[in-house]
């Protein structure tokens, strides 16, 4: 199995979890990668992805397992064949479920003002508040946020859970514009991943398939 | 880029980033925007807008980028942001480009030209926009019957673009960059030079209220490429990272159609048929599954199991298939073919067939040479091959149809009822799904001169079906009338309906093709503040009256039509082109070579 590393960002970032998955199988067709493919009605390409992000999150640290035979595949090749916005940028021969330990994202928030406002994020019992299916939900995050900290007035940085049980950044973003009245627009970046403390490319490493 | 994803749906649609794009950064003299009046996920899917899309991009110092409908949100965010619609690519405005080309795949599009040129700010008639926008171009089936739009369009393309376009791009790339040709020059120009070229503005015609009495003195010839292994053919598409309609390469085995049914119009202005050598397919069909990747290959032409070296493609295609995780595809599979159906699938999902007539006699009048024994032969093979799904396509308002053959229909379905519990072998309940679509008498088919078919005629025969297929377990779906009303309209109109269309967009219609949108409202104003009597467009006209479109030449010749259609209300069928040739007219220029049946020729 080969771990691939990549980033998503530009257009790319505007592309859903679902129809990334597919554009992901394609390339890799394309590069002729030799993935193996599921048995079954429906065969399909044995890919593992690190837990989806929020459509317009851009990511700098997107993982990507590929059940194959081979143990690296050149990086050059598969950017060739890449979308824009699809970067590849490391593999490893490596076994990890990603979707289920990788378990926390660093992302970078930028937003008018939102560096004044970010600490108290930090305070317990946080609770944020959404729209979801248009009814207002007021929430205990407390527990999904594990760093905050400023970085200039119009940016910060901060670690939310991923996965089952995930914050998503987008709406930690517009709890705090709507709050505090910030206007304008906003953007955040996933620059890492996690699992537990450990960063992600550390873990991955770790779990090494020795040929 | 975030604030567009909490107020925009799915705004990759906007700004594309597909796999395969061509070099936009090249030197550049000459840019075109290749527009479809639709959604993104519909216009991508378009076969003829990938070929001329690589083709103008295959031209030195020309660039060509793409631009669809925007849904009533991103429309929203643009005016928010104070901005005019963009092409995808580059985002660069539409009004800043020599060339703003609409592909006008079917008239329901007609609303969505008007609400793109009017969110790229750019004036929606020949004449506001004077010297100074882009020239506004039409092309694709539509353009058959251009004259509904004669007075946005400073011109229309007929026929098939791979040869001609690139020469009308090429030269005025020449004229632009040694004199900066003005568009009236130019569209000079072109009427003179391009026998398939319409400029409206340049050809008057005249109309007593919805009836034509001179069409244009220009003979507009519908341009055909003579041979499909050496046109242009882009041996790669695009790959977009969100599905679209049809999301998977599509290999062009042939164009034009042998089978002569009458109601099709696509079998007429498509004609002759010209194929690809299985070689040159085989050949199509690996490049474009290496390039994009897909996992997905469609085997496209109006008729595949027609194509002669079909056997000898799928001898080749099928193992390549299996070994590359490839699933095939193979559309518009007539009822008759041994082959096809065996092609059709190795899964036993489902089958598709359109009878389009319940009683022979009705077959017989349009032309669709398939018996009931046909049906049955290829059905009881099936179900014992463990089938358990079949749809059954109808048309409705047929000229000469009555009641019975309405019960035809109802009848045909219940005996495959009870054919499937004779012959399954399969565990399931036999789904059946019988669909009806609303037959319109289209320009330059044999049927051009009848009737549309009364509202209340319809209904009865929509709700006869309904109910007893509801008792009979059977799935039934049907159109709803006014929107084929419309397109019989759009279809058959001629210059006098142009300005109510304008005006049913300016009352609020857009995106016509989409039941959700749809509403007739808009039209029925339209035509009533404009006194447009739609009756007489969509109603039985003589043979010898004129009509909107008499001055385009697509090759057939109109006595053709009125022996067919003589032919048909005498329920005398025609042969399919490779069985003899019918003299349709087309044999004397010389492009008939693949119909078996002119090979004199």
């Amino acid at each position: 199995m080969i771990i691939f590393k990549f980033t998503k960002t530009s257009t790319a970032a505007l592309v859903s979890h679902v129809d990334n998955l597919r554009a992901v199988t394609y390339l890799l067709r394309r590069a002729g990668v030799n993935a193996l493919y599921s048995m079954g009605f429906n065969p399909h390409m044995e890919l593992g992805f690190s837990a989806p992000i929020a459509l317009g999150v851009e990511s700098l640290a997107e993982y990507v397992s590929v059940k194959t035979d081979e143990q690296s595949f050149p990086l050059e090749q598969l950017n060739l064949c890449s979308p824009v916005g699809l970067t590849f940028v490391a593999q490893w021969n490596a076994s990890v479920n990603l979707a289920a330990v990788l378990d926390r994202a660093q992302y970078r928030l930028q937003a008018k003002k939102i560096g004044n406002v970010i600490n108290e994020i930090l305070t317990p019992n946080y609770c944020i508040s959404y729209l979801e299916r248009d009814k207002e939900v007021v929430k205990d995050v407390s527990n999904r946020i594990f760093s905050a900290e400023r970085v200039d007035d119009d940016s910060a940085l901060v670690t939310l859970a991923i996965g089952n049980d995930n914050l998503r950044p987008d709406r930690l973003v517009l709890h705090l514009m709507n709050k505090h009245g910030l206007d304008g627009d906003y953007r955040i970046t996933k620059l890492a991943a996690f699992a537990g403390d450990v960063p992600a490319d550390e873990y991955i490493a770790s779990h090494n398939i020795l040929s | 880029m975030t604030k567009l994803t909490d107020t925009v749906q799915k705004p990759y649609r906007y700004f594309g980033g597909e796999y395969n794009v061509p070099d936009m950064d090249k030197p550049c003299d000459v840019r075109f925007c290749m527009c479809v009046a639709d959604s993104y996920e519909v216009g991508m899917s378009n076969l003829g807008v990938r070929i001329l899309y690589y083709l103008f991009n295959s031209i030195d110092k020309v660039v060509c980028e793409r631009c669809y409908a925007p849904f009533e949100d991103y429309a929203a965010y643009l005016q928010s942001q104070g901005k005019s619609l963009c092409s995808l690519e580059t985002q660069r405005p539409l009004r800043e480009f020599d060339f703003v080309g609409f592909s006008m795949q079917y008239e329901m599009c007609y609303s969505n030209v008007f609400y793109m040129l009017e969110l790229a700010g750019i004036p929606v008639t020949c004449e506001q926009r004077g010297e100074d926008y882009p020239f506004i171009v039409g092309g694709g089936p539509c353009t058959v019957n251009p004259e509904p739009m004669y007075k946005y369009f400073d011109f229309f393309f007929v026929g098939e673009g791979e040869t001609p376009w690139k020469e009308i791009i090429e030269d005025y790339k020449i004229q632009k960059i040694e004199y900066g040709v003005k568009k009236s020059e130019f569209l000079q120009y072109v009427d003179e030079h391009y026998d398939c070229i319409y400029v409206p503005s340049l050809h008057p015609a005249s109309y007593l209220s919805d009836k034509a009495v001179a069409v244009p003195d220009r003979r507009v010839w519908r341009n055909i490429e003579s041979d499909m292994n050496q046109t242009f053919t882009p041996k790669t598409q695009l790959v977009p990272s969100m599905e679209i309609v049809h999301d998977r390469a599509v290999a062009e085995l042939f164009r034009g159609c042998a089978n002569g049914c009458r109601f099709c119009q696509a079998g007429f202005i498509y004609r002759p048929v010209r194929e690809r050598t299985p070689d040159n397919a085989f050949e199509l069909c690996k490049a474009l599954l290496e390039s994009t990747g897909y996992d997905e290959l469609s085997l496209n032409s109006l008729s595949t199991s027609d194509y002669s070296g079909l056997e000898d493609l799928l001898q080749r295609l099928y193992p390549y298939a299996e070994k590359n995780h490839i699933q095939l595809n193979l559309p518009s599979l007539r009822l008759d073919s041994f082959k096809g159906r065996m092609a059709q699938s190795n899964r036993k999902s489902s089958l598709t067939f359109a009878p389009e007539a319940g009683t022979q006699r009705l077959r017989n009048v349009i032309n669709k040479n398939i018996t009931e024994d046909n049906i049955f032969r290829t059905l009881t093979e099936a179900f014992q091959e463990g089938y358990s799904s079949v749809k059954l396509y109808f048309m409705l308002g047929l000229p000469t149809e009555t009641m019975q053959d309405v019960e035809g229909i109802y009848s045909l379905a219940c005996r495959i009822k009870s054919l499937y519990k004779k012959t399954r072998t399969s565990a399931k309940p036999l789904r059946l799904y019988v669909s009806t679509s609303t037959f319109i008498p289209k320009p330059f088919t044999p049927f051009q001169w009848c009737a549309f078919t009364e509202k209340e005629t319809l209904e009865a025969k929509q709700k006869y079906l309904a109910d007893n297929c509801k008792k009979a377990g059977i799935e039934f779906s049907y159109n709803d009338y006014n929107s084929s009303l419309l397109e019989a309209v759009l279809a058959r109109g001629g210059r006098s309906i142009a300005d109510a269309l304008y005006l049913a967009y300016k009352d609020g219609a857009r995106f016509d093709a989409w039941d959700e949108y749809f509403d007739f409202e808009h039209y029925r104003n339209a035509f009533e503040q404009c006194g447009i009597d739609i009756r007489q467009i969509v109603g039985a006209k003589e043979t010898n009256e004129t009509l909107p479109w008499d001055f385009v030449d697509i090759g057939v010749t109109k006595q053709y039509f009125q022996k067919e259609y003589a032919n048909a209300l005498n329920e005398i069928t025609t042969p399919s082109c490779n069985k003899r040739c019918n003299g349709c007219g087309l044999a004397k220029y010389g492009y008939c070579k693949d119909t078996h049946g002119n090979a004199k020729y």
